[in-house]
């Protein structure tokens, strides 16, 4: 235990005035941040406003360029994450800072000085001391397990315990219910509720406005790098949070989904469908099973929505239906043609769209240019000249044109693809798609990690193509996107599809169970059944 | 051919002494390997390590006649080359793939040069061979004992080594230090541990084997210096941390089968007639390769999920990689 460190005494944080400059770009332009002890803080912001950025500070990842950061009154300078642990502030990241080979109590121990030597007993009392903190916090957590064999929801709650272990007493929480399942969302602020009650300070951030409305005792809400205001979740609506942090209003779910309700009830007459999978079983990229049994048919103007938890067999759907994975049994049919062992090529020619998780990695090419990744699955044909010639001003017009019309916002068309942002590069990958002749699209994750404008293009845009005839396939972890978005939905649990139910049966609480693995109490139609009695 | 002359119960036992001495070298630098490899530093420079070793060490003992001495210059040599494989590598993060070829290509030149600069034309230079120790009460056990405890000094201070190494990885807070920097760099880094630090340390160690080894291989089996003494040694050891899962306790396990395969394969040679026998000595001489390899192919077959260290390889640069 560090002597400077009084563990048990209530200590608030006063962040005033930080500026904090990367290069050219002011992350931070003057921001004061008050934090008490015994409340849980919200940190709302889009992407980008510079939330974690603030809180880094705080954790002594770097100093801040001009401005002061005091605790428990008295002025601090960090010049590491070390010094700041060493004065009580906690931080579990976004993502996690566990090596997954090792076990909890190895993790803890990692770093930690001491002798050369790395005695069984030592651990052994390292392991009783975690789980003396973990009873005592409602953290179940086995301190023997390896980390790799722990579920998202475990993984954070060990990263949690290791803070406490380490005497934490301000904790900062970056973007902590990002994968978790709704139930372990609601497992995990109560938990936070009792630290806060004992008079620790806890800090999240976030952008999901229902976490914060929740849970928060506070809300600070940032907007490019700048404080927009400090307020009560009781004094403020999801709406003027919305507007708090965008800077304009925003048309949420309710709208899009309001438009959508409408087209629903026009497009009533049951329509053929056009992508088919059947007794799909596939692999993962550790040879174990990914994928068993999966089947679904989707018409074409409908979005079937898959929710689940992330690590469920969604990667390795979205690239057996696009060709970039063998998969070991079943069919995929698109208009009635099978394509099972088409390329993606052939997919893409036969009118899939994808819009893929990795939308870096997959999405674009980040060492080409905007214009040249907006038409790369078009060159070598009329009208961007022959395989032989690129018909370079064709290319600058149509990536202009598009540019324009999904308000992509570049310097030029000639800007790496791999300087834009996430709601950038989301906006090119939908542009390209979207601008194709479709049957049918395979959204997969589309609005993770966007800020809240950009997320309301996507959902745009997906409703608008849907409308348009489309037939989509959206995999997503976001419980929000899919009660909003969703004609028909099903939950994917472990490899499998455990549940499904049409738009007017769907149920917040039964799917959020489901994706947890409760599919039985969440009671919903068999999945089997409900597919053979769509297509009959 | 009569077995009895290689697996009769005398016999046996030299055919496992000899097996057990021609191991060292490949065990020593196999063990560090996996200390680098389990850090997250693919070292190819191994093969150029051994022999840089091999030659200090041999200089050493021959101009300055002292076995002791140069088995320290031939560590000493390991290390610097470790130092410079880690300065490449880890300070200036370049390709680790070229460097370590690199190394054993300056290595193998540069050793060559020298020891023709000295030596060429001259009869082939030999130095005095240190006798075997036969350790009290230990060298009784039955089996093991004529084994393992009538061998050199040399012999006594590398398998204390390559064990105690083998050991640092699990027993030590270093150990716990270089599996989390080969597996997450960035967590690691996160917890106040230095990637850096550690990985420079962890080449510093695998060098320092490796030219042990080189040194053994001269001053405590051959007593001669030639072209390639080494003779892919350095190769073999890094095929064998792959195929031993980058657990130290398989990999020595593989460098005692390489070791048994070479003993054997010398015995047959002698006990059939050598040169005079129908079978080319070259057949012979790669069986120890072939061996060795196939077994190891064979147990990774089985063995399935992969052991690989994630960030072998892979340079890390603070807040990057993050």
């Amino acid at each position: 235990m560090n002597a400077s460190r009084d563990g048990t005494r209530a200590r608030g944080v006063s962040m005033t005035g930080v500026v904090k400059r990367f290069g050219p770009v002011t992350a931070l332009g003057g921001v004061d941040f008050d934090l008490r002890p015994g409340e849980i803080h919200a940190l709302l912001g889009e992407n980008g406003a510079g939330k974690t950025t603030l809180m880094n500070i705080l954790y002594g990842m770097f100093p801040p360029d001009d401005g002061t950061v005091a605790i428990g009154g008295r002025e601090m300078r960090f010049a590491s994450p070390q010094d700041a642990i060493a004065e009580g502030v906690g931080m579990v990241h976004q993502h996690f800072m566990l090596v997954p080979t090792l076990t909890v109590a190895e993790n803890v121990v990692l770093g930690e000085r001491g002798g050369p030597l790395l005695r069984k007993r030592h651990l052994a009392a390292v392991s009783k001391q975690l789980a003396e903190v973990a009873e005592r916090y409602g953290l179940d957590v086995d301190p023997g397990a390896r980390v790799w064999q722990l579920s998202v929801g475990e993984q954070q709650r060990v990263e949690v315990l290791r803070a406490l272990y380490k005497g934490a007493r301000i904790l900062i929480l970056d973007e902590p219910t990002a994968t978790l399942t709704p139930r372990e969302t609601e497992r995990l602020f109560p938990k936070l509720r009792a630290l806060a009650a004992e008079g620790a300070a806890v800090v999240f951030i976030t952008h999901h406005l229902e976490d914060v409305i929740s849970w928060a005792d506070r809300i600070t809400v940032l907007r490019h790098g700048e404080r927009v205001g400090t307020l009560r979740p009781s004094e403020s609506s999801a709406s003027d949070l919305a507007r708090m942090m965008v800077g304009r209003d925003v048309r949420l779910m309710q709208v899009v989904a309001g438009e959508r309700s409408v087209s629903g009830t026009k497009e009533a007459r049951p329509r053929e469908p056009v992508l088919r999978v059947e007794g799909l079983r596939a692999k993962g990229d550790r040879g174990t099973p990914a994928l068993s049994d999966v089947g679904f048919s989707v018409a074409a103007g409908e979005i079937l929505a898959v929710a689940g938890v992330e690590g469920n067999g969604q990667p390795e759907l979205e690239e057996v239906l696009y060709g970039l994975r063998a998969r070991e049994a079943g069919r995929v049919s698109l208009d009635g043609r099978d394509v099972t062992y088409a390329d993606p090529a052939e997919r893409l020619r036969l009118g899939l769209g994808l819009v893929p998780s990795n939308r870096y990695r997959r999405g674009l090419i980040r060492e080409l240019s905007v214009a040249e990744n907006l038409v790369m699955d078009r060159l070598g044909a009329a009208p961007f000249g022959s395989e032989l010639r690129v018909d370079r001003r064709e290319v600058a017009r149509q990536a202009k044109e598009l540019i324009e019309r999904f308000s992509i916002r570049v310097s030029g068309p000639d800007q790496l693809a791999g300087t834009l942002s996430g709601g950038n590069a989301q906006r090119l990958v939908l542009a390209r798609t979207l601008s194709r002749e479709l049957r049918c699209l395979v959204a997969a994750q589309p609005t993770r990690g966007l800020d809240v404008g950009a997320i309301e293009f996507v959902w745009e845009q997906l409703a608008a193509a849907r409308d348009r005839g489309l037939a989509i396939l959206l995999i997503s972890t976001d419980l929000d996107e899919v009660m909003g978005m969703a004609d028909r939905c099903c939950v994917i649990y472990r490899g499998r599809l455990v549940a499904q139910w049409p738009r007017d049966e769907l149920d917040r609480e039964r799917v959020g169970l489901a994706m947890g693995g409760a599919a039985d109490r969440a009671a919903a139609a068999p999945v089997s059944s409900a597919v053979a009695s769509r297509e009959s | 051919m009569d077995w009895s002359e290689i697996f009769g119960p005398d016999a046996l036992v030299v055919l496992l002494s000899t097996s057990v001495a021609f191991a060292m070298p490949t065990a020593l630098a196999a063990v560090g390997e996996t200390v680098a490899e389990r850090a997250g530093v693919l070292n190819l420079g191994l093969e150029g390590m051994l022999l840089a070793g091999a030659l200090v060490s041999f200089l050493v003992a021959y101009y300055v006649g002292s076995v002791a001495l140069g088995t320290v210059a031939g560590v000493a040599i390991g290390v610097v080359l470790g130092a410079l494989m880690a300065f490449l590598s880890v300070s200036l993060r370049t390709e680790q793939i070229i460097n370590g070829i690199a190394i054993v290509l300056v290595a193998q030149g540069i050793t060559l040069f020298v020891f023709e600069k000295l030596f060429g034309g001259e009869e082939q230079p030999t130095i005095a061979g240190i006798s075997d120790v036969e350790v009290p009460l230990l060298h009784d056990i039955p089996g093991v004992g004529p084994v393992v405890f009538e061998q050199n000094v040399l012999f006594y201070l590398s398998l204390a080594l390559a064990l105690g190494v083998s050991l640092l990885l699990t027993r030590t807070r270093f150990g716990l230090s270089v599996r989390a920097v080969g597996e997450s760099p960035a967590a690691a880094e996160a917890t106040a541990v230095s990637v850096a630090r550690t990985r420079w340390l962890a080449l510093l160690v695998c060098g320092g084997m490796a030219g042990l080894g080189g040194a053994v291989l001269v001053l405590g089996q051959l007593n001669v210096f030639e072209e390639d003494v080494s003779g892919g040694r350095g190769w073999v050891a890094i095929a064998l941390v792959i195929f031993g899962r980058w657990n130290p306790l398989l990999v020595l396990g593989g460098a005692f089968l390489f070791g048994f395969t070479d003993a054997l394969q010398i015995r047959v040679q002698a006990v059939s007639g050598g040169i005079a026998s129908s079978v080319p000595t070259e057949i012979f001489g790669a069986l120890p390769y072939v061996v060795t390899l196939a077994v190891m192919v064979a147990a990774t077959v089985l063995a399935g999920r992969d052991a690989q260290p994630a960030a072998l390889g892979v340079p890390f640069r603070k807040g990057v990689n993050a």
